[in-house]
C-alpha cells in the first residue's frame, strides 16, 4: 500500500451551459480514512462522484483515483475494477432476482468474497429468489450495499447510502462502514445526515454551489472550531472580522457571529479591544454546516 | 455475464416477437387454400407464400419486431435508474455497446430463420410442399437487410433519449428511405433498394434451389453493403455512447 492519496482532484470543474455544477474543486482523500462529503441538494456532490467514476467528463481540471486518471476511459475501467460504488438511486436491474444479480455482479470482480456475501445475506435477510423490482426500497439499498461490500475494494464510494433505510439498518450500515475501514478499505460517502457523518467520519469535505468550502479532520473541527458571538455597543460601527482563522461572519444588528477554525484567542482579543461583549462556544458539525452553506454577510 | 444481461433485457421482446412471427406464418400456411381460391388468377403455393410472407404482411411484422429489438441501451437505462449501476461495472462503454449489438444481431438472425423452419415443416400438413432451401434464401435476405434496420434503431436508441423517440425515428427513417429508393436516379442502383432486396422478387420466380446451391443467387453485393452500413451505424452509436455524459 502506498501513501499516495486515494482520490486527488485539481481544479476539477463541470459546467452545464451557464450553470457551473462544480467549480475549481481541489482536494485529496487519504487512504484508510472515512471521508464524509457534505453539501446541500444540488451542491455538486453527485456530479463530483460521477466525474470520479467516469460517468461525467470534467470540463476543466484533473482528477485521479488510485493513481488512475478519471478522464481516461481505459484507466476509468481500472478504477471501477478496484473500487466499489453505491449510487444515490440504488437503481438495480428489476428484472433479475436477488440471487441472479449477485451472480451477475460477482462475475466482474475476481476479488469477490463469498464468505462476506454469505454473512451479509444472512444479516440483511435478502430473499434470493425474489425479483429485485419486487423488494422494498430498503431491501434494494441493502442489496446494493451487499454488492459493494462483498469484495475487498480499496475504496468504496457511496452516494447517500442511508437513503431509504430504517434507523436499525442505518446503524448496521455505519457499523459495516467502520468495519471495512478497519479492514483497510477507504470510504468516501456523501450524506445529508450530519449525525451519520459526525458518528463515523475521520475527515469532512464540504461543498457549496460547486465550491469546496471546508476540508478538515472531524476531530480538528470539534476540538478547534468555535462560535464567537460578539455584541458591540450601539455607538460603535460593526468592524470587519478579516482576521486569520475566521471562516464565516454573520452580522445581525449589533451582533456578529464569527465561526473560527483557529486563532480564537486573537479574535477574542480583537473583539474585546472594541469594548464588545464576547462569548465563545464550541460547535458541532451541524452548526458548522449551516454556517458554511447559508448565505453569509 | 454481459451477454446474460443483454439476453435478460431483450428476451421477452424476442420471445413475443418469435411467437408473433410463428403465429403469422402458421396462419398464412393454414389459410392458403381459402386465400388462393379467392385469388384473381391461379396462384402457385410458392408464389402465395412469397406474396403473403416474404413480400407483405409477415415481412412488415418482421421489420417492426427488428426495430423493437434495436431499442434499449444505457441511454434508456437512465430513465429506469439503472444506468449508474451499469456504468459502474468495470467494463468499457464500447464493450457494453458491442455486447448489446451482438445479442440483437443474433436475435434478428434467429427471427429471420423462423419462417424457414416453420413453413417447410408445416406445409405438408396442409397438402403442400415448400422448399427449405428457398425458405433459407429468404431468411438470408431478411437477416442481411434486418441487420441494417436493427442498426438504425440501435443508433437512434443510443442518440435519442425517451422510450418512444428512437422507435418513431426508426419508422420515420425507413419511410424516408423507401421514398428515396423510389426516386429514378436511385432506382438505377438496385443494391441500394433495401426493401426490394428484402422482398427477393427475383428469387421467387426462379426454380427452387438445392441446399448446396441456395447461396449462389443471393445479392451478396447488396447484403455486404447493408452489413457495412450497419456496422458503421453501430460504430457511430458506440462512439456517441463512449463520449456521452450520464449525469
Amino acid at each position: 500500500m502506498t501513501d499516495d492519496p486515494i482520490i486527488e482532484t485539481r481544479g476539477l470543474s463541470r459546467r452545464y451551459g451557464r450553470v457551473e455544477a462544480v467549480r475549481d474543486l481541489s482536494f485529496t482523500v487519504e487512504r484508510g480514512q472515512i471521508t464524509g462529503f457534505l453539501g446541500r441538494n444540488g451542491a455538486g456532490k453527485s456530479t463530483t462522484i460521477k466525474m470520479l467514476l467516469g460517468m461525467i467528463r470534467p470540463t476543466a481540471g484533473t482528477g485521479r483515483v488510485l493513481g488512475y486518471d478519471i478522464d481516461d476511459p481505459v484507466q476509468s475501467v481500472q478504477i471501477r475494477r478496484r473500487i466499489a460504488y453505491v449510487g444515490e438511486d440504488k437503481g438495480l436491474y428489476g428484472y433479475m432476482s436477488v440471487g441472479e444479480l449477485i451472480r451477475f455482479t460477482r462475475s466482474f470482480y475476481p476479488d469477490w468474497q463469498p464468505q462476506i456475501e454469505a454473512r451479509l445475506l444472512q444479516d440483511y435477510q435478502l430473499p434470493l429468489g425474489r425479483k429485485v423490482k419486487a423488494i422494498s426500497k430498503g431491501m434494494r439499498t441493502k442489496l446494493a450495499l451487499l454488492l459493494a461490500l462483498a469484495r475487498r475494494p480499496e475504496l468504496i464510494i457511496l452516494d447517500e447510502p442511508s437513503e431509504g433505510l430504517d434507523p436499525v439498518s442505518i446503524e448496521e450500515l455505519l457499523q459495516a462502514l467502520q468495519e471495512i475501514r478497519a479492514g483497510g478499505t477507504s470510504v468516501f460517502f456523501s450524506s445529508h445526515q450530519l449525525s451519520e457523518v459526525e458518528q463515523i467520519a475521520d475527515r469532512v469535505l464540504m461543498i457549496d454551489h460547486g465550491r469546496l468550502v471546508m476540508d478538515t479532520l472531524l476531530s480538528n473541527l470539534l476540538n478547534n472550531y468555535r462560535n464567537i458571538t460578539v455584541e458591540i455597543a450601539a455607538q460603535e460601527p460593526m468592524p470587519a472580522f478579516s482576521l486569520a482563522g475566521v471562516e464565516r461572519t454573520r452580522v445581525t444588528g449589533r451582533q456578529a457571529r464569527v465561526l473560527a477554525s483557529s486563532n480564537v484567542e486573537g479574535i477574542v482579543d480583537y473583539a474585546r479591544a472594541l469594548s464588545a461583549t464576547v462569548q465563545v462556544t464550541p460547535v458541532n458539525l451541524r452548526e458548522v454546516f449551516l454556517d458554511m452553506v447559508r448565505d453569509t454577510t | 455475464m454481459l451477454w446474460y444481461k443483454m439476453w435478460r433485457e431483450s428476451r421477452i421482446r424476442f420471445a413475443i416477437g418469435a411467437a408473433a412471427l410463428l403465429w403469422m406464418c402458421a396462419l398464412v400456411v393454414a389459410l392458403q387454400q381459402r386465400v388462393r381460391a379467392r385469388a384473381d388468377e391461379p396462384l402457385s403455393y410458392a408464389r402465395y407464400i412469397w406474396a403473403a410472407v416474404y413480400k407483405a404482411n409477415v415481412l412488415d411484422l418482421f421489420i417492426l419486431l427488428v426495430i423493437v429489438l434495436g431499442l434499449g441501451g444505457v441511454l434508456q437505462e437512465r430513465a429506469q435508474g439503472t444506468a449508474g449501476f451499469t456504468l459502474s461495472l468495470p467494463v468499457s462503454r464500447w464493450r457494453l455497446v458491442s455486447a448489446r449489438a451482438s445479442m440483437g444481431l443474433i436475435q434478428v438472425a434467429l427471427l429471420a430463420l423462423l419462417p424457414a423452419l416453420l413453413i417447410p415443416l408445416l406445409s405438408p400438413f396442409f397438402g403442400e410442399a415448400y422448399s427449405f432451401a428457398r425458405a433459407l434464401q429468404f431468411s438470408a435476405l431478411w437477416a442481411g437487410c434486418g441487420m441494417l434496420v436493427f442498426a438504425m434503431a440501435f443508433f437512434f436508441s443510443c442518440v435519442l433519449p425517451g422510450a418512444y423517440s428512437p422507435a418513431v425515428a426508426s419508422v420515420a427513417g425507413l419511410l424516408a428511405y423507401s421514398v428515396l429508393a423510389d426516386l429514378s436516379w436511385l432506382a438505377r442502383f438496385p443494391a441500394l433498394d433495401l426493401f426490394g432486396t428484402m422482398h427477393g422478387a427475383q428469387l421467387s420466380v426462379q426454380a427452387a434451389p438445392t441446399l448446396a446451391s441456395f447461396a449462389a443467387p443471393l445479392p451478396w453485393l447488396a447484403l455486404g453493403l447493408y452489413a457495412g452500413i450497419a456496422l458503421g451505424l453501430i460504430g457511430a452509436a458506440g462512439s456517441v455512447v463512449a463520449r456521452r455524459d450520464f449525469s
